[in-house]
């Protein structure tokens, strides 16, 4: 009940966000509503909230279903919007921001339809056994890859390029702690019995760093990598 | 379990130590470790004030130490006992774990003996390197895109040994250092200098950079700075004629004259800064990263074979 209401909220928030960036467009103004962008961040928390709810409800990460699919990445994609308003080294295109919204409103109203059933229940035993062996899979072959390439070839590169292998620039240190988080994810599989809780925990978690690193660093923090 | 049967498999007779080697053996203790270490690097570029200096401080260095004695401890543990096993030894994760403890003794090595220093240089000057030879600038190129961006630096350079040229016209670039003996040189950046021109009566022309001074007709004229209006530097030269208490200072243009010769131009010129750095973990990390790439491969393409 609770998930419900805050779901619509959350729905709510983007539509009006949505209309009042489209009154600014029509205006013409070359300033910037001072409003939607924090309707956004609203609704993005909202959702974040609803998908922590039913994770504790299910005790399992509440992503296993076409419904919590499609809030979680409304909620990315709301913050996304939040976040690129902030910042102040890339241009600001107001256009950007309302098809993006305009995307998240999508997503939430095939998320209100009977093609997605709203339910929380915890994944059948085939999908628990699934999902693990499918993010052990993916992390599996990626781990490898980033190491060698981020990481490896990267070093080789900056003692090329700067005459250093390592700077603890934002760009590198998160780099390492993404790599160090899945570190963590391959050796917990070895040492704890309960793989569905905290391997799944410690692999979301992976991935946010890997978001963070391949995105937000360029944005929020300045260093040796901010060329893009 | 008795002492003895425990003694039987290897484990340290006295409980303490047993309990020790369990300890810097656990794998939970790595995974506490690095968790550490992540938060850590977490803080780092999100602390207002932390940045680098984290990383050579106490709080960074004493759980790097205690996961580099954690991962020897388990790399030697696991070593062996994949040599015990009779068929299917996996020594993947041991090469990538080998990898990260070389990798780790090459940083120490190169966090404690890099050297490393920059040069300033417009075309046609020169400066000695650490070898003592001569690096001489002959020509430097700055290109840009055509929206103004910049697109590459590039110095060339001759080196000279005595009267014996080494090396000439090599291009120094953003991607290409130059390797001479235990230092490698880099086109780190670029910057802008001014020159004071003065033409003596014979014609001649002599260029002073900012603090230089010369001699001329017996007078020692010092070019102390290039005048600054509203923070803009003009084309013209702050200079001190004469020393002691015979020293004046004075504003000089192209076309002044100073005692005993004429200022034939107050310019700014366009520099090249070439750094140079010594690394005696070059080898060490080179290794390093050659160990963890073959180890991270080989404990895939294992992962695979068992998975086929």
């Amino acid at each position: 009940m609770i998930g419900t209401i805050l779901f619509s909220v959350a729905l709510g928030l983007a539509a009006l966000s949505a209309a009042i960036q489209a009154v600014w467009l029509l205006r013409r103004s070359r300033a910037l509503d001072p409003v939607s962008h924090w309707l956004l961040a609203g609704s993005a928390i909202l959702l974040a909230g609803v998908l922590v709810q039913r994770s504790i409800a299910i005790g399992f990460p509440a992503l296993t279903s076409t419904w919590e699919s499609l809030a979680f990445y409304a909620a990315v994609v709301a913050a996304v919007c939040f976040a690129y308003r902030l910042q102040r080294r890339l241009p600001y295109a107001p256009l950007i921001t309302f098809l993006a919204t305009v995307v998240v409103i999508a997503l939430l109203l095939v998320a209100s339809s009977p093609l997605a059933p709203p339910e929380a229940l915890p994944p059948i035993p085939a999908l628990r056994a699934e999902c693990d062996r499918i993010t052990y899979t993916a992390v599996a072959i990626g781990y490898p890859i980033f190491v060698a390439g981020a990481m490896v070839f990267g070093a080789i590169w900056a003692e090329q390029a700067w005459g250093s292998w390592w700077s603890w620039d934002p760009k590198e240190t998160w780099a390492l702690v993404t790599v160090l988080v899945y570190t963590v994810y391959l050796h917990l599989r070895l040492i704890v019995k309960r793989r569905d809780a905290w391997t799944a925990i410690v692999s979301v978690v992976g991935f946010l760093c890997t978001v963070f690193t391949f995105f937000s660093v360029n944005y929020l923090l300045a260093g040796l990598h901010n060329y893009g | 379990m008795s002492a003895a049967a425990r003694r039987g498999r290897g484990d340290p007779g006295t409980p303490t130590a047993g309990w020790v080697v369990r300890i810097i053996t656990s794998v939970k203790l790595a995974v506490v470790l690095i968790a550490c270490l992540v938060a850590g690097g977490i803080a780092a570029t999100l602390v207002p004030g932390w940045g680098t200096r984290f990383f050579t401080s106490l709080a960074f260095l004493l759980p790097a130490a205690a996961f580099f004695v954690n991962l020897t401890a388990c790399t030697i543990q696991r070593f062996v006992r994949e040599l015990r096993r009779p068929i299917r030894r996996r020594h993947g994760p041991d090469v990538l774990h080998l990898g990260l403890l070389v990798l780790m003794v090459g940083a120490v090595i190169s966090y404690q003996g890099t050297r490393r220093g920059a040069v300033n240089l417009a075309a046609g000057e020169s400066a000695t390197l650490p070898d003592g030879s001569t690096l001489t600038v002959t020509d430097f190129r700055f290109d840009r895109y055509p929206d103004g961006r910049p697109k590459d630096w590039v110095s060339t350079l001759r080196v000279t040994e005595g009267d014996v040229v080494a090396l000439d016209g090599f291009a120094l670039r953003v991607n290409r250092p130059l390797r001479r003996a235990e230092y490698s040189y880099y086109q780190s950046s670029y910057g802008e200098e001014w020159q004071l021109v003065l033409r003596d009566i014979r014609g001649g022309d002599l260029v002073l950079r900012e603090g230089e001074h010369a001699e001329i007709g017996g007078t020692e004229i010092l070019f102390m700075a290039p005048e600054k209006v509203d923070g803009t530097a003009a084309a013209r030269a702050v200079v001190r004629i004469g020393n002691g208490s015979e020293a004046r200072v004075l504003r000089a243009a192209a076309g002044d004259s100073l005692d005993g010769a004429e200022v034939a131009a107050v310019r700014s010129v366009p520099t090249t800064v070439i750094e140079a750095v010594s690394d005696p973990g070059w080898p060490v990390v080179a290794v390093a990263l050659v160990l963890v790439a073959v180890g991270a491969a080989l404990t895939f393409l294992q992962k695979l074979r068992e998975a086929a």
